[in-house]
């Protein structure tokens, strides 16, 4: 069984079809990554997933179950915004994620966050955005969960902190957890990934392991980014 | 997860309303001091006059204040990025829902204790205070079974009120999220349709239950006591409050868990 099954899902915002019978899955211990432009439909995607939008039509499920609370157990969710309480210190956000999240691991986080040499009793208010998007990261990646979403983790980063993020979300999430990586630059993350989705205008142009593609277009994933979502 | 839920809803707006609490006490203090020094100059009489209007001020921050950081809290949850947060946490919606109604009431209430106790300050202050229990304590001791009855109510009704006008916003919100753009204009176009079905729903109700038990109307012009009559009265407005927020929480409930928009 997969662990993700996203079937002929459709999502319009009035007139504008957002996502047109979309189908994919994702088994076990993969990295895919979810690629496409801007506006190609991709966080639209993954906040269906997450249950914060509705479907207009397919299905969702998570390791056999539809979408709720128990899915929102295995699937640990990183969006493209600063969505945490700017109010709250870093102790304060790592002490909320372990009451609501049973998979937490609070001594990984502060271990990652002391690394980091930052301040647990330090504001959100008082970070930078990249600062910020860093402990968002650490505490998305702290959690053992079976499916991480990570959407646009390395957009509007700098090069050196990309390979920061990089390294952290491969280094810690295990075996048997897979995840999905929304991004538009390539480059930074082809190394890593087994599998790809390309998404354009809301369809699902091309997907399969990047081996394959790789073998079958003698292209890179890069190269054949470019030349499929050429303007 | 009710109690975990309940744990950051309250810190989050006590951090707010915690403040605001201090202020209000310390601007009962100046006042109190600025009124006893007022009949020495001018400069402190104008000063007084100043603070008696800050206290004025303050009060009514205190009370509408406490209801818009509910509501405020509630729309941050499920119409902007916060969302993202809240809404992944492996929670139920109700929980959420229910949590918000908890929080809301008893931040009102600490917040009128808050007013109470500036107001007992300022009678203390006054040597007004022994007069006052003596007139407290003659009320209740002359007062009849029935004014006792109609003060429970009327504390009834004002709590059940306070919690329906939660649920207005909070459906007024739930419904303003379904719009792409422009959330908060929405909720606020949706709180005023909802709000005049609202008051026709007490217009409709009383009159019907007008219609159809004539002889009640009648008894309460002729044979019972006036306090009696609005006892009753009080009575029948809980129950119309209660039906129509046990009503509109279940919507505001099923919006949020099956037509959640963060967009």
């Amino acid at each position: 069984m997969a662990l993700l099954e996203v079937n002929h899902i459709t999502k319009s915002y009035g007139n504008n079809i957002v996502l047109d019978d979309v189908t994919f899955s994702i088994p076990k211990g993969k990295i895919v990554g979810l690629l496409g432009p801007n506006g190609s439909g991709k966080t639209t995607l993954i906040k269906l997933i997450n249950d914060l939008l509705k479907e207009d039509d397919g299905t969702i499920k998570v390791e056999g179950l539809d979408l709720g609370v128990e899915t929102k157990k295995l699937i640990s969710y990183l969006p493209d915004k600063n969505y945490l309480n700017n109010n709250m210190t870093v102790l304060e956000l790592l002490n909320y994620f372990k009451d609501f999240y049973l998979d937490f691991r609070i001594d990984k986080a502060k271990e990652l966050i002391s690394k980091l040499g930052l301040d647990l009793n330090q504001k959100l208010k008082t970070m930078s955005k990249g600062t910020k998007e860093k402990v968002q990261l650490i505490l998305v990646m702290s959690r053992k969960a079976k499916l991480y979403i990570l959407d646009e983790p390395i957009g509007g980063i700098d090069p050196a902190a990309r390979d920061y993020i990089i390294n952290t979300i491969l280094t810690n999430f295990s075996d048997d957890a897979s995840l999905l990586i929304s991004t538009h630059l390539i480059s930074d993350l082809e190394k890593v990934l087994d599998e790809v989705i390309f998404l354009k205008n809301g369809k699902v142009v091309r997907s399969g392991s990047t081996d394959y593609i790789r073998k079958e277009t003698k292209m890179s994933i890069n190269d054949l980014f470019r030349e499929e979502f050429k303007c | 997860m009710l109690g975990k839920l309940l744990k950051y809803d309250f810190k989050n707006l006590y951090k707010t309303l915690l403040p605001i609490y201090l202020i209000t006490i310390v601007i009962t203090i100046l006042t109190v001091i600025l009124n006893n020094l007022s009949d020495t100059s001018n400069l402190f009489s104008t000063l007084n006059a100043l603070m008696t209007l800050s206290y004025v001020v303050i009060l009514m921050v205190l009370v509408v204040g406490t209801f818009f950081l509910s509501i405020r809290d509630f729309y941050l949850d499920f119409a902007t990025e916060r969302g993202y947060l809240i809404n992944t946490l492996p929670v139920k919606k109700s929980m959420i829902i229910t949590s918000k109604f908890i929080t809301g009431i008893t931040t009102m209430i600490t917040s009128i204790v808050v007013m109470f106790i500036s107001i007992i300050i300022l009678i203390i202050a006054n040597g007004e205070w022994t007069s006052f229990v003596s007139d407290i304590t003659n009320l209740f001791k002359y007062i009849p079974t029935d004014a006792v009855i109609m003060l429970i109510l009327m504390i009834v009704l004002i709590i059940v009120d306070y919690i329906s006008g939660l649920a207005v916003c909070f459906l007024s919100i739930a419904l303003g999220q379904l719009k792409n753009t422009n959330k908060l204009g929405f909720s606020f176009i949706a709180y005023i349709i909802l709000y005049i079905i609202y008051q026709m729903y007490f217009t409709f109700s009383l009159i019907f239950i007008g219609t159809i038990c004539p002889d009640f109307v009648n008894r309460l012009d002729s044979e019972i006591t006036v306090i009696s009559s609005v006892n009753i009265l009080f009575g029948i407005l809980i129950g119309l409050v209660i039906i129509i927020t046990a009503i509109i929480t279940p919507i505001t409930n099923y919006i949020l868990k099956n037509k959640l928009n963060l967009e």
